[in-house]
């Protein structure tokens, strides 16, 4: 056993599940009904979770008596006609029992005073409604809690700090995967008969929030010849300029007010019906034609709210939010009492990997769940998310487990691993430019208005060239002087690929819908463009393809739109 | 973002390095103050160092840290009576961490490893007799500090008090030939069938340009006549040492372990042996820094151990069979064990740090679940390009 110096380490397991977040966990769990050994790997400290530990732990799931068919026609509404139904509908149909677990794991939802299950209608959503985590904006932590306990009693086995850089195939299919230990730098290898990608959405590491989302997931499934899909949405977010606060899709219909700098309250003007009380994407827009013609910048007021209002919205418990209120105030800046000013931001992307049903990959072997892959058109609504990483994180699991129990193990080519090897690990040690530098440059070049909110070709096209020039020009002097920044250097590239699929799928997409609006193709285009936009790599270029929506086999057939409760002005002339 | 974690509050126990998903901060165990089980140590061991490599998976830089201050880290890891356990402060929250279970586990890892010989970097030679634990152990760090050193021994092989650990079942013989040979591979000469007296006296060393002589012969070997002048002895009250730089009386003669009647546990002897090498470098470099020989050290106060979540200690596999079985003293902690126990430490006195604060994305982790208090973040966040500037 000599120890003296770096060694690789080959883990050998049958499921491997990239991700440790709540997808990870449910499907590691229901993978070992199949299978013994199941191995999580994440690149964030092993038991925190994921992006699932911040949330408030809010589930949608369909209650009896309450109708699936209600719930998926309010989906359908919202995602302007582009659903998966098939997909939403057996979500929808596991919500249920898989709330149910969770109960018998331990973990509480609210209740009213009969102790029946208190589920809380969702903003435009009436029918669907999500059931509240306990203690109140603990949730999360808590669910994560109960998964984790369930996942360790189970045996699953758990690495934490290891960022996965490549998809191992064998024979065309997926064998394994490879890395390496931000901490120490260790090279792993595992050895699998099914891989998960679990590692949720991509994004711009933005803060608070989903401040660990990068490129893994697309990243990862592209270079092992899977396709992508949902590229061209992403969510914009509401968030207070200079700090950050949960909480607005309650704030709004409590009373609060987001005005423009001349005090009024602008979304009217564009939604008489919903005003500002709507989802994020569509006040975004019209806070940049605002801001073109001059009413920005924006504020939250909350003077309007009763003394009541403001006590219950007041940030109570042990978490992060009372923590920053508290901070906040002392530095003079009472959030209740304050006009603070707010602005729109480009969050986190919402492409994944595309799949089947129950989570296959075009490649064999591998398969994806939660957040990993694409569910919806980015528009958003409280708890969906929980759900589909609970419905699609399990399901994955079995089918993987499936797969696995009955497959060979495939050798893999050990030269190629060498190979590979020696290209993550060459970085090490060199000087140069640090990521964090070259993420700076990339989110400069996709976060603009006109590329992210206000789509439009000219715009579009110049986002690309940046993003070639920070390919061609700062990719080969990034530096990583220890495993720490080897790590942030496979986060950068992977974003930067993120951003580059984001704008060309953008780009791809001519019609609005949902959470893609272009100012050069402002209306919903059913004809051509109920579609998905699917994406592959081909020599090293991402080619797309349409692969229309089976509507004549869906039972809900799309006649209400939520796009249409909004009116823009043309603003061509604007433009830069 | 963040902005300050406070020295003064830090207590070392690393759960803001664990928990912030971006891997901003990290720890710094390498301190002034001792931890408790440092202090308790009679030879030092900075152990919050290696256990601190240890949970790191940094395996070559536990060993080579344990062996700054251990000659014999595999043998003590087996027969020292681990005075480091009672003083952890792990004891308030559930079990002492099993530092000796480590220990071994550490020094196991290198026990096969050959190590290149070590530079000589010094012009005086020192010479040692015996080469029981305390002559092999102040050979080493003598050796360390690049003299070059000769180890004379009477018995036909080197060990001394260590082949009866050996010849009783305390110890395997390979345990304890794989550490002679480590000190061999350094670069020490063991002569053995080299009784002092016999083949030669102190004075005929001296010609021999050893200029400093460390004498440990152990107890009731005789080191024989002719002995020098004032340097009396063998009978029953052993040799007369200063007790703090211990010198004989004789000029340049060091002398320790049982020839100095002291009959003490294995980790006290090399905690003297590795006095006697300070004291004879410095007689060496003519250096009169009788403080360097007893310094005041600090003691950590501030200790962790609030908020910290209880965990099982592992037993060492060998701690776990009854008393009859207890004989395969080959065996020790598993890799996974291993970091399991060792996860266990809390780097008591430790610092924690911001390593990356560029990589800081205020999600207020660290602070939240920080026990003490010490963690400052700035509820503003980051400057991040704007979507709409206006």
């Amino acid at each position: 056993m000599l120890k003296t110096e770096p060694t690789d380490r080959i883990v050998e397991t049958d499921v491997l599940i990239i991700g440790g977040g709540v997808t990870g966990l449910w499907s590691s769990i229901r993978a070992r009904d199949f299978v013994d050994r199941v191995t999580i790997v994440d690149k964030g400290p092993k038991d925190w979770g994921g992006q699932g530990s911040r949330s408030g732990g809010a589930m949608v799931a369909v209650v009896p008596p309450d109708k699936l068919d209600e719930y998926l026609e309010d989906l359908v509404y919202y995602y302007d006609g582009y659903c998966d139904q098939e997909l939403m509908e057996l979500i929808l149909k596991n919500s249920y029992d898989r709330m149910r677990d969770l109960q018998k794991l331990g973990y509480e939802f609210m209740t009213d005073e009969r102790g029946n299950l208190k589920g809380v209608p969702q903003r435009a959503l009436p029918h669907v409604k999500c059931y509240i985590g306990q203690p109140f904006g603990m949730g999360g932590k808590n669910m994560v809690r109960v998964l984790l306990n369930q996942a360790e009693s189970l045996g699953v086995e758990r690495f934490g700090r290891i960022v996965i850089t490549d998809i191992l195939k064998s024979k065309g299919a997926a064998a394994g995967a490879i890395g390496f230990d931000s901490i120490n730098g260790h090279f792993y290898c595992f050895k699998a008969r099914a891989v998960i990608i679990a590692v949720g959405n991509g994004g711009w590491k933005v803060s608070y929030h989903h401040n660990t989302c990068a490129g893994d997931n697309v990243d990862l499934g592209l270079r092992a010849g899977a396709e992508v899909t949902n590229a061209e949405f992403a969510r914009v977010w509401l968030t207070p300029r200079y700090f950050a606060w949960e909480g607005q899709t309650y704030l709004l219909p409590l009373g609060a007010r987001l005005v423009n700098a001349k005090g009024e309250s602008f979304m009217d003007k564009y939604s008489p019906r919903f005003g500002a009380n709507t989802d994020p994407h569509y006040v975004a827009r019209a806070m940049a034609i605002e801001a073109l013609q001059g009413s920005g910048p924006f504020y939250m007021d909350l003077t309007a709210m009763t003394p009541e209002n403001v006590e219950m919205m007041k940030p109570k418990g042990e978490g992060w939010m009372r923590l920053n209120y508290l901070k906040l105030r002392d530095l003079g800046l009472d959030f209740f009492k304050d006009k603070s000013e707010w602005m729109t931001q480009l969050r986190y992307s919402i492409m994944g990997v595309h799949a089947d049903l129950e989570g296959r990959t075009r490649v064999p072997g591998l398969f994806v769940a939660g957040r990993a892959r694409a569910t919806d058109p980015s528009v958003y609504s409280g708890g969906l998310s929980l759900m589909l990483c609970a419905v699609t994180g399990s399901i994955t699991g079995q089918t993987a487990g499936e797969f696995a129990k009955s497959s060979p193990r495939m050798p893999l080519n050990e030269r190629r691993v060498a190979a590979l090897k020696k290209k993550i690990l060459t970085p090490l040690g060199k000087e140069g430019i640090p990521p964090v530098e070259v993420l700076r440059e990339v989110r400069e070049a996709v976060f603009p208005w006109d590329v992210c909110v206000l789509k439009n070709e000219k715009s579009m096209e110049k986002a690309l060239n940046k993003l070639a020039m920070i390919k061609n020009e700062l990719f080969p002097r990034m530096s990583a002087r220890e495993p720490h920044y080897l790590m942030k250097m496979v986060e950068v590239r992977g974003i930067t690929r993120l951003s580059e699929l984001f704008v060309s799928a953008s780009l791809f997409r001519k019609e609005s819908r949902a959470g893609h609006f272009r100012v050069d193709y402002p209306e919903r285009d059913d004809k051509n463009w109920l579609c998905r936009v699917v994406g592959r790599e081909e020599g090293g270029t991402i080619r797309y393809h349409k692969d229309a929506l089976p509507i004549k086999k869906y039972r809900i057939k799309p006649t209400r739109y939520y796009s249409d409760n909004f009116t823009y002005p043309r603003v061509d002339h604007l433009l830069p | 973002m963040i902005q300050k974690i406070d020295p003064q509050k830090c207590t070392g126990c690393g759960i803001c390095v664990r928990v912030c998903p971006l891997d901003t901060l990290r720890l710094n165990p390498f301190q002034q103050e001792v931890p408790p089980c440092q202090g308790a140590c009679p030879a030092g061991v900075d152990i919050r160092g290696y256990l601190f490599y240890l949970q790191q998976e940094i395996f070559w830089e536990a060993i080579r840290h344990l062996r700054e201050f251990l000659p014999l880290p595999a043998i003590t890891g087996r027969l020292c009576y681990h005075p480091c356990e009672s003083g952890c402060a792990r004891k308030d929250v559930d079990e002492a961490v099993n530092i000796r279970g480590l220990e071994r586990y550490v020094a196991d890892m290198g026990l096969e490893e050959n190590p290149p010989v070590l530079p000589l970097i010094h012009a005086a030679k020192a010479a040692v007799v015996g080469a029981g634990p305390a002559g092999l152990s102040a050979a080493y760090f003598l050796k360390r500090m690049g003299y070059g050193v000769t180890v004379f021994e009477a018995a036909s092989e080197a060990g001394g008090m260590l082949k009866r650990e050996v010849r009783e079942g305390r110890l395997p013989e390979g345990i304890l030939k794989a550490q002679i040979r480590y000190l061999n591979d350094l670069g020490i000469e063991i002569r053995t069938q080299w009784p002092l007296g016999k083949r030669m006296s102190l004075e005929e060393l001296k010609q021999e340009r050893f200029r400093a002589i460390f004498l440990a012969p152990g107890f009731g070997h005789g080191v024989i006549a002719p002995l020098p002048e004032g340097l009396v002895p063998l009978g029953e009250e052993g040799i007369t040492v200063d007790p703090v730089t211990l010198a004989t009386r004789q000029r340049g003669v060091f002398a320790g372990g049982g020839i100095t009647m002291e009959r003490k546990p294995l980790v006290h002897v090399i905690a003297s042996a590795r006095r006697a090498a300070l004291s004879m470098d410095m007689f060496l470099q003519n250096k009169n820094r009788k403080d360097i020989l007893d310094p005041t050290i600090p003691k950590v106060t501030n200790l962790p151990g609030k908020g910290i979540k209880p965990l099982e200690r592992q037993p060492a596999p060998h701690e776990k069979r009854s008393r009859a079985k207890r004989g395969s003293r080959e065996e020790t902690f598993g890799d996974e064990m291993a970091l399991l126990e060792a996860q266990r430490c809390m780097s008591c006195g430790g610092k924690a740090y911001i390593a990356h604060p560029e990589d800081c994305m205020t999600c207020f982790e660290c602070e939240v679940e920080c026990p003490s208090e010490a963690v400052n973040v700035h509820p503003f966040k980051e400057l991040l390009p704007m979507t709409i500037s206006v």
